[in-house]
C-alpha cells in the first residue's frame, strides 16, 4: 500500500548559523531509522512496518511499502544503493529506490536483530538471532556461519569488506566473509556487547556495551581498550573522514576517542556540547570535514570540531526524540528523523562548497 | 507516556502456567497483549503476538556480583516497544527452572526497558500435589516462591484441606509478602493476577500487604526464610542508609527480595523501599496520617538469613 506522505510543510526552526536553515517534513507514521545511499536515495523505516524510500532532495515524495509483518529491527545502505532492513517479522529485504523488494531472508520466529553492508565489496550481512547470513549485492545468498553461542547484536565489515565482525555476549567474532566455515576469530571480553563497528583504517574493532562503556581491540594483537564514563548505553558512533576520531553518544555531551597511533589508551576524549539534563542520542560525522553533528533527546543538533573547544546549535530543541542523524555524500546537508515521524532536514551549503575548496587544495 | 506493564509467570512444569496464561489471553477482551515464551506451546493466539525466546542470562560488569540481566528480554521488550500502538500488557512464561532474579534485575538495570516498561509482578503457580517435594529437592522452586508477589496454590482438587493449610503455611515461612490464592486448573479473577503494582512504591504503600502487620520467622527448614522486623521509634536515615547498604553489599547474593515502608526522624513522608538482591528503589511517598502509629516495617526474603544480627543491625537504626 503506497503512501501518499502528506501535505508539504516546510518550517523554519532555526537559524543560529546564517548559512543555515531547518526544515520540518512530517511523515505519516513514526520514524524507527533513517539510511541515506552516497547516490541520493533515502530510506526511513515506520513504526507501522513500512519502509519509506525517495530521494534526498525530496522528503516530501517518500513512498512507503509494506515490508514488515511488524517493524524493522536493523536498516541500513545497501551495498551498491538501495537499503537493507531486518524485522521481528524474521524477514530481511533490499529494497530499491522505487520501492521494489528483494526477499534475503524469508519471514521466520527468529527476529533479524543487525544487517550491514559493505559499498567495498558488495556484501551484505544479516544476523537471525544466533547465525550471520551473508548476501551479494543482487540478494544472491553467500553462505551462512555457523551460530555463535548468544544472539547477534551488531555487524560490521572492514574497510575493504572481506572480513565481517559481529558482537554479541562476552566479544565479537570475526569471519573472513569467504571463509564462513573457517574458525573465527574471537575478541573476548566479558559482559554483553550491543553494537560494533570497525574503524575506518581496518585497525580497530569497537563495540558498545551493556555495562555503558565502549570496548575497543586492536585488531593485529587483540589488544584490549575499555572506555568508560557514558550515562547510557553507547549506539551510536561515527568515524571521522580523516579516519583519526571515533566519535560517541550516550552522555550528555559528545565525546570523541583519538584512535592515532597505538589508539585511545591515557588520553581522555575529546568532549564538546550539550547540557546537564540531555543525552546525545545519535553522532554523524561529516564525510569530508573534522566536524560531527549530535543529536540530544530533546531535539537539539550541536556540531563541533574535533580536537577543538566549542559547538554551534544547528537546530533548537523541539520535535519527538531523535532516531537518526546522517550527512549527505556531500556534506551540505544533515537529516534528522524523530520517532514521532518528524524529519528535519539541516541546509548546509557553507559546508559543502567548504568540503569542495578543501578536496580542491589537495 | 505511559510505561507497559510486564507481568512475570513463573512455576514448574505442568504446575498450570499455560493454563494461566490462556485464561488472561481469552478472557481479557479488547485488550492487546504481547507474550514472550520459551517455547511456543498450546497458547491461544488470535489477536496477540508471541515471541519466542531462549533465555540468555548476561552477568553485568558493574561490580554487583549477583547482578545478572536477561538480555533476551532486553532486546525483545526494546523491540516490541517500537511498534505503532504497542500492547496494553506484556506476559512472559519462564521456563520452569528459571531463575527469577535476572528478569526482575532486568527492569532495574537497563534504561532503555525502563523508559517504556514496568514490572508489574512476579506470578507463580504451583502444583498442590507436589510442591512440598519440590520445595524439598529444588533450590528454583523455592526460589520461585521467595521472588513472587502472587502465588497459585494451583490443583486444590486433588488434595485435603489439611494438606492445604500445611502447605500454605510453608509457603509463608518463606514468603510472608506474596499473596496466595488456591486455585483450580488456574481459574482465579484476573484483577488479582494483572495490574497488580507489586514494584510500584505508591502501591506498596496502598495495599498494606501482609508483612504490614507485624511478623516472626517461621522455620520449615528451608534455607529460604523471611524475617519482618518493624521499630516504633523513627529511624535515623543515615544511620539506616548506611546498614542497609552495607547488608546489601555483604549478603545481596541471599537476600532475594526486600520490601519496608518507613518513619525516619524529622520526616513527614513516608519512606517506601523494594529490592532485588543488591538492587533497591526507594523514595518519599505521602505523608503519615495524623492519627496512624509511624511504625517502621520491613521484610527480608533470602537464604542463610542471619536473623539476630539483622535484628540488631535495624534495632541500631533508630534515631537519637
Amino acid at each position: 500500500m503506497p503512501a501518499d506522505f502528506g501535505s508539504f510543510q516546510e518550517e523554519v526552526y532555526a537559524d543560529v548559523l546564517p548559512q543555515s536553515r531547518v526544515a520540518c517534513f512530517p511523515q505519516e507514521a513514526g520514524i524507527l531509522a533513517l539510511a541515506l545511499d552516497g547516490k541520493g536515495g533515502m530510506a526511513a523505516a515506520l513504526d507501522d512496518g513500512r519502509i519509506a524510500v525517495g530521494g534526498q532532495d525530496e522528503p516530501v515524495g517518500l513512498k512507503a511499502v509494506e515490508v514488515h509483518d511488524g517493524v524493522s529491527q536493523a536498516l541500513c545502505a545497501g551495498p551498491k544503493g538501495g537499503f537493507v532492513s531486518g524485522g521481528d517479522d524474521g524477514r530481511a529485504v533490499l529494497i530499491d529506490g522505487a520501492g521494489t523488494i528483494t526477499e534475503l531472508v524469508a519471514p521466520g520466529r527468529e527476529w533479524v536483530g543487525a544487517v550491514a553492508a559493505s559499498p567495498a565489496s558488495g556484501v551484505i550481512g544479516v544476523a537471525t538471532a544466533k547465525t550471520l547470513r551473508l548476501f551479494d549485492a543482487t540478494a544472491k545468498a553467500l553462505g551462512a556461519a555457523p551460530p555463535v553461542a548468544t544472539t547477534i547484536t551488531g555487524i560490521a565489515f572492514n574497510p575493504k569488506g572481506k572480513r565481517v565482525a559481529v558482537s554479541h555476549y562476552g566479544g565479537v567474532t570475526l569471519w573472513f566473509t569467504g571463509g564462513l566455515s573457517g574458525t573465527p576469530k574471537l575478541l573476548p571480553w566479558k559482559g554483553s556487547h550491543i553494537a560494533v563497528t570497525w574503524s575506518p583504517d581496518g585497525r580497530f574493532v569497537v563495540t558498545g556495551t551493556q555495562d555503558k562503556e565502549l570496548h575497543g581491540w586492536r585488531v593485529e594483537d587483540g589488544i584490549d581498550m575499555r572506555m568508560s564514563g557514558y550515562a547510557t548505553k553507547v549506539k551510536s558512533f561515527s568515524w571521522s573522514a580523516d579516519e583519526r576520531w571515533l566519535a560517541c553518544a550516550g552522555s550528555p555531551f559528545v565525546t570523541a576517542w583519538d584512535f592515532i597511533g597505538k589508539g585511545p589508551m591515557g588520553r581522555p576524549p575529546h568532549q564538546f556540547g550539550g547540557s546537564e539534563e540531555f543525552i546525545a542520542t545519535h553522532v554523524a560525522a561529516h564525510p569530508k570535514l573534522p566536524v560531527v553533528a549530535a543529536a540530544f533527546e530533546d531535539g537539539r543538533i550541536e556540531m563541533g570540531r574535533f580536537a577543538v573547544e566549542g559547538q554551534v546549535l544547528l537546530k533548537e530543541a523541539g520535535g519527538g526524540l531523535p532516531s537518526g542523524l546522517l550527512w549527505s555524500a556531500d556534506g551540505g546537508t544533515l537529516f534528522m528523523s524523530t520517532e514521532d515521524g518528524e524529519l528535519f532536514v539541516v541546509d548546509l551549503e557553507d559546508l559543502k562548497v567548504a568540503a569542495q575548496d578543501k578536496k580542491g587544495r589537495r | 507516556m505511559e510505561r507497559v506493564p510486564v507481568t512475570v509467570l513463573t512455576g514448574y512444569l505442568g504446575a498450570g502456567k499455560t493454563t494461566l496464561l490462556n485464561r488472561i489471553l481469552t478472557e481479557q477482551h479488547g485488550k492487546k497483549y504481547a507474550v514472550v515464551v520459551n517455547e511456543f506451546g498450546e497458547i491461544g493466539i488470535d489477536n496477540d503476538l508471541v515471541v519466542e525466546t531462549d533465555e540468555e542470562v548476561f552477568e553485568m560488569n558493574n561490580g554487583c556480583i549477583c547482578c545478572t540481566v536477561r538480555g533476551d528480554l532486553i532486546r525483545i521488550l526494546s523491540g516490541l516497544m517500537r511498534r505503532k500502538g504497542k500492547f496494553d500488557a506484556i506476559l512472559i512464561e519462564t521456563t520452569g527452572l528459571a531463575d527469577p532474579a535476572p528478569v526482575a534485575q532486568t527492569f532495574f538495570v537497563d534504561e532503555d526497558v525502563q523508559a517504556k516498561a514496568k514490572l508489574d509482578a512476579v506470578v507463580t503457580v504451583v502444583d498442590a500435589r507436589n510442591i512440598e517435594a519440590r520445595l524439598d529437592d529444588s533450590k528454583e522452586a523455592r526460589e520461585q516462591i521467595a521472588f513472587a508477589d502472587v502465588i497459585l496454590l494451583n490443583k486444590t482438587d486433588l488434595v485435603s484441606d489439611a494438606d492445604l493449610d500445611r502447605i500454605e503455611a510453608r509457603i509463608r515461612g518463606i514468603n510472608p509478602a506474596a499473596e496466595i490464592h488456591r486455585t483450580r486448573n488456574s481459574a482465579i479473577d484476573l484483577d488479582k493476577v494483572l495490574d497488580r503494582g507489586a514494584f510500584d512504591l505508591d502501591r506498596i504503600l496502598e495495599f498494606e500487604p501482609d508483612f504490614l502487620t507485624g511478623g516472626h520467622v517461621h522455620s520449615h527448614n528451608d534455607d529460604i526464610t523471611s524475617i519482618a522486623l518493624t521499630a516504633i521509634d523513627p529511624l535515623d536515615e543515615n544511620k539506616f542508609n548506611r546498614w542497609i547498604s552495607g547488608v546489601l553489599q555483604t549478603k545481596g547474593p541471599d537476600i532475594l527480595r526486600s520490601k519496608g515502608i518507613l518513619s525516619f526522624a524529622g520526616q513527614d513522608d513516608q519512606f517506601v523501599f523494594q529490592g532485588v538482591h543488591m538492587l533497591l528503589d526507594g523514595d518519599y511517598r505521602k505523608p503519615w496520617a495524623p492519627d496512624d502509629p509511624r511504625i517502621s516495617r520491613m521484610v527480608f526474603i533470602g537464604r542463610n538469613l542471619d536473623v539476630p544480627a539483622l535484628t540488631a543491625g535495624f534495632e541500631a537504626c533508630r534515631a537519637g
